[in-house]
């Protein structure tokens, strides 16, 4: 297998943002609900992920090392772009426990490209850690929405239903995820 | 049938999920990431108080955000230097700058009483994850040997399913309790 694969197998799975890195999991939790919404709102999810994530990268290869502390802010801002472009097309609309929508996606927006900065990435292995962790993103998020609706339909006690058992179900994703650290 | 979907505890948790998943690993990064919840919580509260009536909603909020990560920044630098700390879950000091838990005292009607009170089972929540996890996931706790020999009885609690499975844990647990409270108190009045 070739570097660039297992890069970006690395990053859907052994470093996948949602279920290892924790990143997307607030967002996952609250929104991944209906399997068909989900398919298409994730891509948009996705989208502005990714590029949160590569335009966070290209601001920490410009930005002179003096400077290095203004790249929180410099995240927080492309992570306020890409919320304003997910609200034109119609996503994290309204308030979630008296807070604006929006806040659940900072997490993955300004998180994301704050742990790639910890990696000192070339450029090809910042567009794979991009569109990788975006993907990343997208698979949680459709399998949440997926695991929601058995959730709904299943007979558990109620003592079980929704957040628990989608966490005890993150938990073992985690497991087989991580147990892919052989690649 | 009550609601037993959103206790306390429950919406608690949700609010705090990426801090109480990602920072308790190690009870000093676990204390490190509730410092910077409790600091952004009460300033972004004080500030978004003196700027509601001036600022509109497209301001105030990036507003409360930079000045949230710039606190978070301060501790996440301090923490590195000060405290023994993994590299891995330090950067999750500064995520948590961005966490809900952290803005909810300027959500709209929260009172400081509900908001100390989140804050506060917050605080609980997150030390025992670190002290649970942490001997458990590194055999260590606040950076002291636990076990001795170098031990580490269960290292999938120091990584994520070992957060998720004991968070899942947390809430079947207070589901428990509030389903048994409220047994209880309709036997009373039936009584």
């Amino acid at each position: 297998m070739s570097d660039i694969l297992i890069g970006f197998l690395e990053r859907i799975l052994t470093q996948n943002i949602v279920i290892v890195s924790l990143l997307g999991v607030t967002l996952v939790t609250v929104e991944a609900r209906g399997i068909s919404r989900c398919v298409r709102s994730g891509l948009k999810y996705m989208l502005v992920i990714a590029l949160s994530a590569f335009f966070g990268w290209a601001a920490q290869a410009v930005v002179p090392s003096s400077l290095e502390f203004l790249l929180v802010w410099i995240f927080l801002l492309f992570a306020l772009i890409g919320i304003r472009i997910l609200s034109s097309w119609g996503e994290l609309q309204g308030e979630w426990m008296g807070l604006p929508r929006f806040v659940l996606a900072l997490g993955v927006l300004v998180g994301y490209p704050v742990l790639l900065w910890q990696e000192s990435l070339s450029f090809e292995n910042a567009i794979l850690a991009s569109v990788g962790g975006a993907l990343a993103f997208y698979l949680a998020f459709v399998g949440s929405a997926a695991l929601r609706e058995q959730i709904e339909l299943s007979e558990a006690h109620p003592i079980l239903k929704y957040t628990p058992v989608l966490l005890f179900s993150f938990g073992v994703l985690a497991l087989g995820f991580v147990g892919f650290r052989f690649l | 049938m009550m609601d037993i979907r959103m206790n306390p505890t429950e919406r608690t948790v949700l609010l705090g999920l990426l801090p109480l998943l990602g920072a308790s690993g190690q009870l000093s990064v676990g204390v490190s990431a509730l410092l910077t919840c409790v600091v952004i919580g009460v300033v972004t509260r004080l500030l978004n108080k003196a700027t509601v009536n001036t600022l509109s909603e497209a301001m105030r909020w990036p507003l409360l955000f930079a000045v949230g990560l710039a606190i978070a920044f301060v501790v996440y630098a301090l923490a590195g230097f000060v405290l023994p700390v993994s590299d891995r879950i330090l950067p999750y000091v500064l995520i948590s700058g961005v966490s809900p838990i952290c803005y909810y005292g300027c959500a709209q009607q929260v009172s400081t009483k509900e908001f100390g009170a989140v804050l506060g089972r917050f605080a609980a929540l997150i030390l025992a994850f670190g002290v649970i996890r942490e001997p458990l996931g590194r055999g260590t706790l606040a950076g002291f040997e636990v076990f001795g020999g170098g031990d580490v009885p269960m290292s999938l609690m120091s990584i994520a399913p070992g957060a998720f499975v004991l968070t899942g844990a947390v809430l079947v647990l207070f589901r428990a309790l509030q389903m048994k409270a409220a047994a209880e108190s309709e036997g009373v009045s039936e009584r």
